[in-house]
């Protein structure tokens, strides 16, 4: 799943949901800070409330300041746990074939939370939730005070994770690196920082009415995401049955033209050159001779992109190839057959197929 | 007469803890209400409150203005 898929289900998902939800505790915190003289007009047989919450937001240029230091510091705590969570998948990464598999069931893990978000009671059960004193914890950071409690609330945030929060923490575990899951969980929190400032915030009060309407919404893009991953993770198993081969299959579309098995030099080994592009390899489909020792070279030229990192699963390789430079791997005397590979978000893939 | 009450109540329409937060937030800022605890995963909210004060259906009136729906139960 790339960072643009995560970013995305922050900025619809994650956004929504955090905006709705995470922007009344804030509200509720600058509230105490900024208390209202009374509510105005209270129900018949309704008591006094002690503060008014959830009241219009007060024209303060410090509640902008407070609304940032809010983002900030769940932007930091996320990150930080992304990075932890990428660490620990760093540590259970074995294999190529085992971090494809992790993929998958992150998003069978995200498919479970959807199920629950979209109302299935069978699965209520099976859902992980934090515990109590967590919950407890967050409340007790909003309800601090000081200056600093907008960001202590948003630090603390990272204790309850929402359905969408939960399956990105999966793919940051996924990702097997600490810089990857920093970025899975950094890129998913500014996805939601636009719609929580538009809306969380400046229009608190209206969210009221979608608040309790979100599961659907949620669960639906969870399942999305769920449903993401798992293709990711079988692309990155270099299996054919993926998002990509189904789609080729209902076109009828010709896979590309794949380039002609390269000569074999006189010492007997065939060379086979690859770019990695930015945007993808190319060629993206290269024929080869079976049962020829095959020397691939993986050439990049200024590319920062995800396509620096390749996994080609079939021989249990993975690499991060140089941004400039060639990157020169042994594959052995192929059998005939096809050979996946792809990139490490399995998000651009290519294949060499060896012929007799 | 006796202690404070406990109230139970059914809550749909959460769909993740910041959601009992909230709850918890609206109804503890009610007077009478001593504490409230929301489970999400469970959509039951237990209220200890002075009946005398806040009533139930101020309960349900402060969860329903909070953006979800509840009915009381037996405990």
């Amino acid at each position: 799943m790339s960072l643009w898929a995560v970013l995305l289900t922050g900025l619809f998902a994650g956004g929504t949901s955090c905006a709705a939800v995470q922007g009344g505790l804030l509200a509720g915190t600058l509230a105490r800070r900024h208390p209202e003289p009374a509510v105005t007009g209270p129900a018949k047989n309704r008591p006094q409330r002690k503060k008014a919450p959830f009241g219009p937001p007060p024209a303060r240029l410090d509640d902008a300041a407070a609304v940032g230091a809010f983002l900030g510091g769940k932007l930091a705590s996320h990150a930080l746990l992304g990075a932890g969570l990428g660490l620990a998948g760093d540590a259970l990464q074995i294999a190529p074939r085992v971090r494809a598999a992790m993929q998958i069931v992150a998003g069978l893990v995200m498919v479970l939370l959807a199920l629950n978000l979209l109302g299935l009671k069978a699965v209520r059960g099976l859902v992980p939730s934090p515990p109590a004193a967590w919950a407890r914890l967050v409340r007790r950071s909003g309800r601090w005070g000081g200056a600093l409690a907008p960001a202590a609330l948003g630090v603390a945030t990272v204790l309850i994770p929402c359905g969408v929060t939960l399956g990105m923490m999966f793919l940051a575990v996924a990702s097997g690196s600490p810089l990857a899951g920093a970025a899975v969980m950094a890129t998913f929190v500014i996805g939601t920082m636009p719609l929580f400032a538009l809306i969380g915030y400046a229009a608190r009060r209206s969210t009221t009415y979608v608040r309790g309407r979100l599961g659907p919404v949620t669960g639906a893009a969870v399942l999305l995401a769920g449903l993401l991953s798992i293709n990711a993770g079988l692309v990155l198993n270099g299996s054919s049955f993926t998002l990509a081969g189904v789609w080729r299959e209902v076109t009828k579309a010709t896979a590309a033209t794949p380039v002609a098995a390269p000569p074999v030099a006189a010492d007997g080994v065939q060379r086979i050159v690859i770019n990695a592009h930015p945007s993808g390899y190319s060629p993206s489909s290269v024929t080869a001779r079976a049962g020829v020792p095959t020397m691939l070279t993986l050439r990049t030229q200024n590319n920062l992109g995800c396509t620096r990192t390749i996994v080609m699963a079939s021989f249990g390789i993975q690499k991060l190839l140089p941004a400039t430079g060639d990157t020169e791997v042994d594959l052995g005397t192929l059998k005939p057959g096809t050979y996946r590979y792809t990139c490490g978000m399995g998000m651009y893939s290519g294949s060499i197929t060896a012929v007799a | 007469m006796g202690g404070p009450d406990i109230l139970v109540f059914a809550v749909t329409g959460m769909h993740c803890a910041s959601c009992g937060l909230l709850i918890d937030d609206a109804v503890e800022e009610l007077d009478g209400v001593e504490r409230c605890q929301t489970d999400a995963r469970r959509g039951r909210t237990v209220v200890t409150t002075n009946l005398a004060v806040a009533t139930a259906d101020a309960i349900v009136a402060a969860i329903v203005e909070a953006g979800y729906q509840a009915e009381p139960v037996a405990g």
